[in-house]
């Protein structure tokens, strides 16, 4: 206990203190991979400043926040400008804590999974099996990892509103496990109005809403009607039919509570921001990537060397695999909200650590683990290099960056392909063992 | 604190008013009056149809030892058509065309425009050391033009095709101008001729847009030649060779066009005034005096005038040079013309005026001009004008910067300064700290925001600078990456900004060269300023940005490098997410050519990632050794 309060103390004494050193924290706030168009502090200010001017913001082509976000950092700058650290940094400690309290639920739902799914698991697969005590210390390490990871370090000390938006994943990834449809429904609308992509979130956390409230392991306290027997039934597959029903009306309510969330917030944006413009210059700038400033993805050099007459196509198809790859991945194992850069138009550093820690179990099945390491270190040591080479000194040109960027996009594809395959490959050694032959002769493990 | 704030915010917008106030007071008599002119209009109506043509010349020797020449052509057309259409505010119809060009009068006619002005100019006016010139011009092509009250959407088609046929009208590329650098700024650019305040005040009306990267060569002297009643083949175009002009330090041509009237004082009778005009900056010292010629200064002396002309003029501006001491004019004026409040008031100019109708019938010799300086010239600090404004990138690299402004007021009272900045989208401002520092200092009076491609910026700010004093404003910015497509040729040479505008209200005429009123039908009227306030509109340098660029030898590798790593992503993500993992007997038939590469692979210790693995059919084996040693770590 005195070691999380110890961590949560030097991550957010960390944070105030990059905040306060007065270089630091421009060159850092300056920095493309950490501040880009949509999530700039320095565009929120802008955006306040101009609004007070009486001039409309969202017919300019600088403010790309949400009205809300506007309305709010109006409030702070006004009123409140020496809290808008504390106000970060606190959101930053609190997305840690979600994150622990939504690994630990995680560990819970693992463990009763394994615990149901036990009978079913091959006799040689005991060394896989997960225990309490080491999920216990992987919920720790989830806090720590998020705390002190220099991304989300660097991402807060800019005043991200990415810090923001991290919040809100982390509360609707533990709404989520918690199986609270509702409140799940109503953060993904929320996180989904912040910035179009989560809205993907809404078929994973759908699925994991049913899983949940279908599984009679969590139904000792619940509200639910009761289900004596139930277990073997379950077992079985066929759910009864009252349970069913159950789970339907809640998937229900959730979406209920999604389109209801969304629906208000967009009526008081308009309200606030005095018309629809807001969805284009929002909406429409995440999906249409006219700035092509540089940044740790891929679109803002694909998007500057296409060729005119292609770019519409070529949009379409990104922003398709970005869904695909947002939507299926979680899909599968359903806590990895993950945002890899690769997929979004303007990306940072920061969202895509969300929450990978919560995978420990497959880490041993990791095989690139080093080489993606490197990958990783590499390319985050060299953006920077490269980019002043080619913007500061001259001694470079955009290629040389964009390199640096093929070279992360492919170290975090690698890794969140890596990280599936040990999933399902976990999933394998668990039921049939680890025995790589079939009637004594050699076989492979292949994907049909 | 937070009221003295409001209250300065609440007397620079006061002070905003009071510059438009003013900037319309050269014409607020005569509109007041025009009221009555439309009243009594059928009590006295002139039916006669009436053009003049005057050409006149200015020749002023500037005490930096440079010699300024402005050329101007005044051509005036008046008729009940065109009267009842300006003072209706409808769209001018031209016919029976007499001096005034046809090829102009037509566009004019087409576009709903009232009144039109353009600049083609090259080289900067330096007004620390030159003075106000007679009209400010800004390096480059600048076009600013009052349409006729009509739908926005109507105005906006009529700018666009107008640019295009001015463009070709006079060979520039005026064409450039759209939607992304046009502007309609709120008080910097008032109609200078009649207009009525419920129209001036409406800035809807206007369009504004400068092209900072224009040259100005002998293309667009030829069209703007044309445009004259007489051609270059007499009168005071005959002198303008293009060696001459395009070897000077600044030269500027200009077409303004706008509602006049025709009786100065009174101003009931409206006319359509057309100016052509040519400013040049020249130096040919010789022997280290600042004498010239005119033959000298165009290379060739005055032969003739235009015989369409009522009135064909030179003046030599010799104001402190009254008694001959400085410099002598050999041939001696007709009359020397004293115009102002008296020696040392502000106004006090002296011409030496040459009637060149009259000189030239009188004698059959060419009219060349000279001065003659009694000692060499001295190069001595020259002390400038009131109000000087200077402009400037600050920073390095191609991420961001600042565009600098020091407005500086060596007078001696404090000035209200409208400062207007028209910028291109690809730069990104950021305002608030520009305004966080000077609050109470500065009132935003207009400010559009670019949006990419379509819309640049629009900043206008009253300033106050103080009594010798000066004024910094900054406005950062940050450079955008564009399209490998949207970069000019020689991309890395960089982009022009269009000068910024500095307008304001001078408390005394003292600096001032010329003021055009309503009334100023002549190139003297416009000499002979009145005492009192006056309106003065400079233009800063043009700026030069580099943007960073793209490489643009390699769009295909660029292309297909992103898409195979978003290739890399679909393909095992797809397998690994719709596929299941089975274990499969090896089939003993393995080809040479499988092993051999499985061999090098493995003596690279690359292993090829799941995907790849997937793609391959099976083609790969896992061992899966690895995984199962390491699981006891997971216990």
């Amino acid at each position: 206990m005195r070691g999380m309060v110890l961590l949560y103390a030097v991550a957010a004494l960390l944070r105030l203190w990059l905040m306060n050193s007065a270089t630091l924290a421009t060159a850092i706030s300056s920095r493309v991979e950490v501040s880009t168009p949509l999530n700039s502090w320095l565009r929120v200010k802008e955006g306040v400043y101009l609004q007070s001017q009486g001039v409309a913001v969202y017919s300019g082509g600088v403010f790309h926040e949400s009205p809300i976000t506007l309305f709010l950092g109006g409030i702070f700058i006004r009123s409140w400008g020496w809290w808008v650290q504390v106000v970060f940094i606190t959101c930053d400690l609190l997305t840690a804590f979600l994150l622990s309290r939504a690994a630990m639920a995680y560990a819970n739902k693992l463990l009763g999974e394994q615990h149901t799914e036990a009978p079913r698991y091959a006799p040689d697969s005991r060394p896989l099996l997960l225990s309490a005590a080491s999920l216990a210390g992987a919920t720790k390490d989830v806090a720590a990892a998020y705390l002190l990871c220099p991304y989300t370090v660097l991402s807060c000390t800019a005043l991200t509103t990415t810090t923001l938006h991290n919040l809100v994943l982390a509360s609707l990834l533990l709404a989520m496990l918690k199986g609270r449809a509702v409140l799940f429904g109503a953060l993904v609308a929320l996180a989904t109005y912040q910035a179009v992509y989560p809205v993907v979130l809404l078929v994973p956390g759908l699925i994991a809403l049913y899983q949940y409230h279908a599984d009679p392991y969590h139904h000792n306290c619940a509200s639910a009607p009761p289900l004596p027997d139930s277990s073997k039934e379950v077992r079985s597959g066929a759910l009864r039919p009252a349970l069913q029903d159950h789970c339907v009306r809640i998937l229900c309510r959730s979406l209920v509570s999604f389109v209801v969330t969304a629906a208000l917030l967009l009526l008081v944006s308009a309200e606030i921001a005095g018309g629809w413009d807001f969805l284009e210059a929002t909406y429409g700038f995440i999906l249409s990537a006219p700035d092509l400033t540089p940044n740790i993805g891929l679109f803002w050099y694909f998007f500057t060397e296409m060729f005119e007459h292609f770019r519409l196509f070529f949009l379409a198809v990104f922003q398709l695999n970005a869904v695909i790859f947002q939507s299926i991945y979680p899909c599968h194992a359903p806590t990895h909200v993950t945002h890899p850069p690769m997929s979004r138009t303007y990306p940072c550093h920061a969202p895509f650590h969300v929450t990978h820690p919560p995978m420990s179990r497959t880490y041993p099945f990791l095989r690139q683990s080093f080489l993606v390491g490197c990958m990783l270190v590499a390319s985050s040591v060299l953006g920077p290099i490269m980019y002043n080479q080619w913007i500061f000194s001259g001694a470079a040109n955009a290629n040389f960056y964009f390199a640096v960027t093929l070279a992360f996009n492919t170290a975090q594809i690698f890794l969140v392909t890596d990280l599936l395959f040990g999933h399902v490959k976990r999933q394998h050694l668990l039921y049939n063992g680890s025995s790589m032959t079939i009637e004594g002769k050699p076989a492979r493990l292949t994907l049909e | 604190m937070l009221i003295s704030i409001n209250n300065m915010a609440v007397v620079l917008r006061l002070t905003a008013l009071l510059i438009l106030l003013v900037s319309f007071s050269s014409f607020a008599y005569s509109t007041s009056n025009n009221n009555a002119a439309i009243d009594s209009k059928c009590s006295k109506e002139t039916q006669t149809d009436e053009s003049s043509f005057s050409e006149e010349l200015l020749v002023r020797p500037l005490p930096s030892g440079h010699v300024h020449s402005h050329f101007e052509f005044t051509t005036k057309w008046s008729n009940p058509s065109i009267k009842s259409s300006l003072e209706s505010y409808h769209d001018l119809k031209l016919s029976h065309y007499d001096l005034f060009p046809r090829a102009l009068g037509e566009v004019v006619e087409k576009y709903h425009v009232r009144e039109l002005h353009l600049t083609l100019t090259q080289g900067l006016w330096r007004h620390h050391k030159w003075g106000y010139p007679v009209a400010d011009a800004p390096p480059g092509a600048t076009l600013w033009v009052w349409f006729n009250p009509a739908p926005k959407n109507v105005l906006d088609d009529a700018w666009r095709d107008l640019v295009n046929a001015l463009s070709g009208l006079f060979c520039a590329s005026l064409n450039f101008i759209d939607g992304s650098n046009t502007a309609s700024p709120e008080l910097s650019y008032r109609p200078s001729g009649l207009a009525q305040p419920w129209y001036a005040s409406n800035s809807s009306y206007l369009r504004v847009a400068a092209l900072a990267r224009e040259n100005v060569c002998t293309e667009n002297l030829t069209p703007w030649k044309k445009l004259l009643p007489c051609d270059t083949k007499a009168g005071l175009a005959s002198v303008l060779y293009p060696s001459p002009l395009y070897s000077a330090h600044y030269h500027s041509l200009g077409v303004h066009l706008r509602p006049s009237c025709q009786d100065p004082g009174a101003c009931t009778r409206p006319q359509l005034e057309l100016v052509l005009s040519v400013s040049l900056v020249q130096q040919r010292l010789q022997e280290g005096r600042q004498d010239f010629t005119l033959r000298g200064l165009y290379s060739s002396p005055i032969f003739s005038v235009c015989p369409m002309a009522y009135k064909s003029m030179l003046y030599v501006d010799v104001t402190g040079n009254e008694d001959g001491r400085t410099f002598s004019l050999s041939p001696p004026p007709s009359e020397v013309v004293t115009r102002g409040a008296g020696l040392g008031s502000a106004s006090h100019r002296v011409f030496a005026v040459y009637d060149l109708q009259e000189t030239l019938s009188s004698s059959r010799d060419a009219l060349n001009v000279a001065a003659r300086y009694a000692k060499r010239h001295t190069y001595a600090h020259v002390s400038g004008p009131p109000l000087v404004a200077t402009r400037y990138i600050a920073g390095y690299g191609q991420e961001g910067g600042s565009i600098r402004v020091v407005l500086s007021n060596s007078g001696s009272e404090d000035l209200s300064v409208v400062y207007l900045e028209l910028l291109p989208w690809y730069l990104r401002l950021y305002l608030h700290t520009a305004h966080e520092t000077g609050q109470g200092e500065r009132y935003l009076s207009q400010f559009v925001g670019a949006r990419d491609r379509e819309q640049g910026w629009v900043y206008e700010a009253v300033v106050r600078v103080p009594a010798r004093g000066s004024t910094e404003l900054s406005l950062p910015f940050t450079r955008a990456l564009l399209k490998w497509l949207e970069y000019p040729p020689d991309a890395n040479h960089g982009f022009y900004l269009p000068a910024a505008t500095v307008s304001a209200v001078l408390p005394t005429a003292r600096n001032i060269t010329a003021a055009t009123a309503a009334d100023t039908g002549s190139l003297l009227d416009k000499l002979s300023v009145r005492e009192g306030e006056q309106l003065v509109r400079l233009y800063t340098e043009t700026l030069l940005v580099t943007l960073p660029t793209p490489d643009f030898s390699m769009p295909y590798n660029v292309i297909c490098l992103a898409c195979t790593v978003v290739a890399l992503a679909f393909g095992p993500i797809h397998n690994i997410t719709t596929k299941r993992l089975v274990l499969k007997k090896i089939q003993p038939s393995e080809s040479f050519a499988s092993t051999v590469s499985g061999k090098v692979r493995r003596l690279f210790g690359f292993k090829v990632d799941v995907g790849a693995e997937a793609d391959e059919g099976a083609a790969k084996t896992d061992t899966c050794a690895a995984g199962t040693d390491a699981a006891p770590v997971a216990t």
